[in-house]
């Protein structure tokens, strides 16, 4: 009993070091740069460690305003840490997120492996195998989205709610902890407060004598979230709401279709409907199984959420989780499959996995199952392991072409590589004046800041003023930067070509006619992974410009 | 629940959707073909008869879905699964070129590029058409929110029939043996359906009989609980 203990334990480590090794193999190279997103919360941990300060000089804030997207902060508090022992990097941002995904693969582990399913031992490591290398566990947990750490913060939650059944203070804990998820990704505000609710509710019996620890966690868990609803009058906290959701009137108006005609029942009726469909699409083996998720920065180039094989599994896993469902630990991953994806379904994205990741934990905790039954089926111990040795090697080859190599090269663009190459060259020549084109891309001026580790407080030195005043009111895109030796700003064709200056844009932004009417040289064309043109440096001829065009003046 | 009473239940279902006049009104030989193989889907369910009729019936079965099957090939074949567009092409190309520079050092592995930018490519087609015939959401919701691009849907289900269908899938999946027959016919009628053309207005009409099936049976599932909730 005691070997296989030792044994269960020595393979459960092999797998999390597989899972470490995968998730921080080439981290600060693959994706290729940083999205933009992920630069904000990078670039916001070395402000804070550095002057206590974002990059708009507010103190800690409970959002980062961003791009006037008002990001959760939490994951930016964290990165503080390694920012702090690692420098400013790509790989020091994603370094929490990592971290994140690894504690999912020790807490899917340790619920199978202390609940009273039968053969515990074996489903506990499959259970941990099947997270590791699921390829929406690997990608999520190989870029910095808050949403990851709010998972990893779930599944602790998760744990100890589980492990409340057997000693009741641990809901206490549980509630804390998800209180504190609900800081990382806006979705988890959804599912902190649903995940113990509807657990208390499925055993009630047990929590309801004595009631004292449900009574303390629920008032913990609502201490904690208590500035995020002092918050939602703000405009800043309701802004994702207002731009993703289906629920207002103006989206109803625009997109309600025939629907608008019917009086009073319409606009309940197109919410019903959508919430519904979205619903619908997180169940559907299309986009489950097959078809990468539609944003191109969320996924990976010819893989979806799971493998296709998957579906054996799934479809297997359904069947162990009606058989068992007495047991504590299906009762975890039906909360998981009915709660998990409901931030989803109530915002209008497709199919937006960011949204859903408890829902895809419980996903994978069913296949976990599934293979589990499947392997049971099969007596022959040499067919049993050749087999899933060959799909092994198989997964891990199409995984490695997908992300290692496809993603790596074609969604460079998406991670601004581009800029990192500039920031290099900027950098490389610092004693000339560069104007970037503010214009093309969500912030080129935060790619700026994060690639040459600007002085947070030059950054905040640019904040308007007044605004700290209103912070988490004014809506406004402050886009104009100067960042070192780079203005972030809009082209002005009357002045910079008479300017002795790089001027930097794309395609859009400085077509070959503008090149030749405004005498510009092309210095160097910045190309992405996939080889093509991302960015044109163009050096001002003011001599030859302005001299011409005193001329034509005369 | 007495037969005449769950044949007309899977009546309703089979009238009740848009699916069915979109068929019929567009071609009455197909809907002929499909409400039969529905019937035939139905009756291999509920045969708790001798083991010969039972093997005529699935030979009956497959005769119909192989008719028309070969007339769906025919006319509806996919012709883009045996073809690449030039998009296909130059995305191959490059990554060709990705997949030379990691792999083709290795002297067994630089077959890999090649396997990626043709069987790959085509494998891939394939599997796209037979996972859209998959998605629930094109039968209740026009594949909405993963509309496909260039291809208009047409409603196929009211949404009220949702619950049901999902209660079916359920049953389906919990008790594969009793309807394992069903759930054969839904493999192999996505399987073909991949081979047809996506852009095929009345959509993979092969899982008419299936989706009725499955809706059939969460709705007399549905209509049992609720019988013996009320103790009726």
């Amino acid at each position: 009993m005691k070997s296989k203990k030792f044994f269960t334990m020595i393979l459960f480590i092999l797998i999390l070091g597989a899972a470490f090794f995968v998730r921080v193999y080439k981290l600060g190279q693959i994706p290729a740069g940083v999205y933009t997103d992920e630069a904000s919360l990078g670039y916001n941990a070395y402000s804070l460690l550095l002057t206590g300060k974002d990059e708009f000089g507010k103190s800690w804030p409970v959002y980062f305003r961003a791009f006037s997207t008002f990001q959760d902060s939490l994951y930016g508090y964290f990165s503080v840490i390694p920012v702090y022992f690692l420098g400013l990097s790509i790989f020091s941002t994603r370094l929490v997120s990592v971290i994140s995904g690894l504690t999912v693969v020790l807490v899917s582990f340790l619920i199978v492996y202390w609940s009273d399913l039968k053969k515990k031992s074996n489903l506990a490591l499959l259970a941990a195998f099947t997270v590791a290398f699921s390829p929406w566990a690997i990608y999520q947990s190989r870029v910095a989205v808050g949403s990851n750490l709010g998972l990893g913060l779930t599944a602790v939650g998760i744990l100890f709610l589980f492990l409340s059944l057997n000693k009741r203070w641990f809901f206490v804990l549980a509630c804390s902890i998800l209180g504190l998820a609900s800081y990382a990704y806006a979705g988890q505000r959804i599912t902190s407060i649903l995940f113990p609710i509807v657990f208390v509710l499925i055993n009630k019996k047990f929590f309801l004598k004595p009631r004292k620890w449900a009574l303390v966690g629920f008032a913990l868990l609502i201490l904690i979230m208590l500035p995020q609803f002092k918050g939602l009058s703000s405009a800043g906290s309701l802004v994702r709401y207002q731009t993703q959701g289906y629920t207002q009137k103006s989206t109803f108006e625009k997109h309600g279709g025939p629907l608008i005609k019917i009086p009073v029942l319409g606009r309940s009726i197109y919410i019903a409907r959508q919430f519904t469909s979205q619903y619908l699409s997180v169940l559907s083996p299309r986009s489950l199984f097959f078809e990468p998720e539609p944003q191109l920065v969320r996924s990976i180039p010819d893989l979806s959420t799971f493998y296709v094989w998957m579906i054996i599994p799934f479809f297997a896993g359904l069947v162990q989780v009606w058989k068992k469902r007495s047991h504590v630990f299906i009762q975890i991953t039906f909360l998981l499959l009915a709660i998990g994806a409901l931030p989803e379904a109530l915002t209008g994205d497709p199919f937006y996995t960011l949204r859903m990741l408890p829902y895809l934990w419980g996903i994978t905790l069913v296949i976990a199952l599934g293979i589990d039954s499947l392997l049971t089926k099969i007596q022959n111990n040499l067919v049993k392991w050749t087999l899933a040795a060959i799909v092994v090697v198989l997964t891990g080859f199409n995984f490695y072409t997908a992300y290692f190599i496809f993603l790596k090269h074609e969604r460079s663009i998406w991670y601004g590589y581009p800029f990192q190459v500039l920031a290099e060259f900027t950098e490389e020549n610092s004693n000339q004046k560069f104007v970037l084109d503010s214009e093309i891309y969500d912030a080129p001026y935060i790619w700026m800041a994060f690639y040459k580790k600007l002085d947070p407080k030059k950054l905040q030195a640019q904040a308007p003023p007044g605004l700290l005043e209103h912070y988490y009111d004014d809506l406004t895109y402050y886009k104009y930067k100067v960042v070192g030796n780079v203005e972030v700003r809009k082209i002005n064709w009357g002045l910079d070509p008479c300017q002795d200056e790089y001027i930097i844009g794309d395609i859009a932004a400085i077509g070959d006619a503008q090149a030749v009417e405004h005498k510009l040289s092309l210095i160097r064309e910045i190309k992405d992974l996939s080889n093509k043109t991302i960015l044109w440096i163009f050096h001002t001829n003011p001599e030859l410009k302005c001299s011409q065009k005193s001329e034509s003046e005369k | 629940m007495k037969k005449y009473f769950r044949i007309s239940c899977l009546l309703l279902v089979t009238i009740s959707n848009y699916w069915v006049w979109q068929i019929f009104s567009n071609n009455l030989i197909l809907g002929v073909g499909l409400v039969i193989t529905e019937f035939l889907l139905f009756s291999l369910i509920g045969n708790r008869q001798a083991t010969k009729a039972k093997t005529s019936l699935k030979l009956g079965f497959v005769f119909v879905l192989l008719f028309i099957g070969a007339f769906f090939l025919r006319d509806r074949f996919d012709r883009t699964l045996t073809s690449l567009s030039p998009t296909e092409v130059s995305i191959n190309n490059q990554r060709y070129v990705y997949l030379a520079e990691s792999f083709g050092k290795y002297p067994l592995v630089k077959y890999i590029p090649h396997y990626y930018s043709t069987y790959s490519v085509y494998t891939r087609k394939y599997l796209t058409n037979v996972f859209y015939t998959l998605d629930p959401n094109l039968y209740f919701f026009r594949s909405h929110p993963r509309e496909k691009a260039g291809i208009d849907e047409t409603n196929k289900y009211p949404a009220v029939a949702l619950p049901f269908f999902i209660a079916g899938v359920l049953i389906i999946t919990i008790q594969y043996q009793k309807y394992k027959f069903t759930a054969i016919y839904a493999f192999v009628a996505a399987l073909l359906s991949g081979l047809i053309d996506p852009g095929f207005k009345l959509g993979p009409v092969l899982m008419f009989p299936f989706v009725n099936i499955v809706i059939y049976l969460g709705l007399t599932e549905s209509i049992r609980k609720a019988k013996d909730y009320l103790k009726i």
